[in-house]
């Protein structure tokens, strides 16, 4: 190949990553065919390698652990009981709280269907922050649902393929969630920085904020029912003359290990 | 790494067994590095591979492999998608310039090499993300010290690229970049 002719193809292939960019960098909808062919593929083979290593750890944790399980068991067993009058309790209250609702005629916030996942694979890039489960367009799934853990906010769907789903994390620098603190209801935009830190952004400098005070989730986005764990305040700073304060988050949720989550499919969107 | 390898057209056979070895790297760094290494600052494998290619693939077949290996890594993952095309491409034809220049064959050559580059990347990402006029990613944080991760990060890319290299090395036969000897 001559050198105008491979001058050209280079020329032509920095075109394409500039279009590229320039279309990925938008608020896209969903992943194009071609992205869908590939996670489907990937996320097959990714699938099949985590199961066979998750295996692999709970035969080493089965057979290879066995040190403190007899008292380990006992605990449980007597937490499980515990747990199981709290349950009662709750499920009263739960349905005194059905029955009010119906006397003063409130529509129920909570018209989700729970579908569980697993996650199957991790960004390769270390600067972004999203995982795939082994959810889909089959099981109902579409790009702006929710994912939850008991613990918090994992994310939301950004893509489906057909057996799979790419979750963008809140951690990740994209992730914008609209939160309030509970104590206080102060309103502002959860931003993702890293796993240990997000931002809350827009919180003005009378505003009432303080350390651990607990952020959750406004419901107002459209995109997360309200309520829902996102953090901890862990740091409240006036920026000098800036008319809004520099608040940091400390994630509720422990990123580097989960491995079941929750995705919150609703019939309708929210807005 | 075999100092007589000249740079050969690439077969078919080679663009497969390239692409192919890119999907089996990402794979990998996927899932099982993601699990082992949970702080997402374990070894840009993907990375190792593209500056492999940069020192034995033609320039117009590489490039477009390499191309295709960042397409593939940013539609495993987030982020803008075209990131990671441009990067390993831009770091591609880098080498190009290079490898007239200088053969890593020492491992610990390798290894400032790779980490130099692994450097490099870095500095893209944050880059083309200052470019596009967003927020900037935040680098694997482990420790309470951004900057420190991140150069543990390129330290383990350094230490392991070697291992791959010569992991490499030894399916180079099959990517169709044969030795003087060989062809």
């Amino acid at each position: 190949m001559s050198a105008r002719l491979r001058l050209i193809a280079i020329v032509a292939l920095f075109v394409i990553v500039v279009v590229a960019l320039s279309v990925g960098s938008g608020n896209r909808r969903d992943m194009s065919v071609p992205e869908k062919v590939l996670v489907e593929v990937l996320a097959t083979f990714q699938e099949g390698l985590m199961g066979s290593a998750r295996s692999v750890e709970d035969l080493w944790r089965g057979y290879f652990f066995l040190i403190g399980l007899r008292e380990e068991n006992e605990a449980l067993k007597k937490a499980q009981a515990r747990l199981r009058g709290q349950v009662d309790q709750l499920r009263e209250a739960g349905q005194a709280n059905e029955r009010l609702r119906k006397l003063l005629n409130f529509k129920s916030e909570n018209d989700y269907t729970v579908l569980g996942a697993r996650v199957i694979s991790w960004d390769p890039s270390a600067w972004f922050k999203s995982v795939i489960i082994n959810r889909g367009s089959e099981d109902g799934l579409r790009p702006g649902l929710p994912v939850v853990t008991d613990e918090g906010v994992i994310g939301r769907v950004v893509g489906v393929s057909p057996r799979f789903a790419k979750v963008l994390l809140m951690i990740d620098y994209n992730s914008s969630i609209d939160a309030i603190v509970r104590r206080t209801r102060v309103r502002g935009i959860l931003a993702g920085r890293s796993e240990k830190t997000c931002l809350l952004k827009y919180v003005l400098k009378n505003d009432e904020v303080s350390k651990d005070d607990v952020l959750v989730t406004s419901g107002l986005d459209g995109i997360f029912p309200g309520g829902l764990t996102l953090g901890t305040v862990s740091r409240v700073k006036a920026m000098g003359p800036a008319i809004f304060l520099e608040v940091d988050v400390t994630p509720a949720v422990d990123f580097k290990r989960i491995e079941e989550v929750l995705v919150l499919i609703r019939e309708e969107p929210l807005f | 790494m075999k100092e007589d390898v000249r740079i050969q057209p690439l077969s078919i056979k080679g663009w497969l067994y390239c692409l192919l070895t890119g999907f089996i790297v990402l794979l990998f760094q996927g899932s099982i590095e993601g699990w082992l290494i949970p702080d997402g600052f374990g070894p840009d494998l993907s990375l190792i591979l593209v500056l492999y290619l940069g020192l034995f693939a033609p320039l117009h077949s590489g490039a477009l492999i390499v191309t295709a290996l960042g397409f593939f890594k940013d539609v495993s993952g987030g982020g803008a998608f075209g990131v990671h095309p441009g990067i390993f491409l831009v770091i591609f034809l880098l080498e190009g310039q290079l490898r007239q220049k200088i053969d890593p064959a020492a491992p610990w050559y390798q290894m400032l090499y790779i980490g130099a580059f692994t450097l490099v990347s870095g500095s893209m990402v944050w880059l083309s993300f200052y470019l596009l006029g967003g927020p900037s990613p935040a680098p694997p944080e482990t420790f309470s010290n951004p900057m420190f991760a991140y150069l543990l990060s390129c330290l383990l890319t350094a230490g392991v690229g070697p291992i791959f290299f010569w992991l490499f090395d030894l399916i180079v036969p099959w990517f169709g970049l044969r030795t003087e000897a060989e062809s």
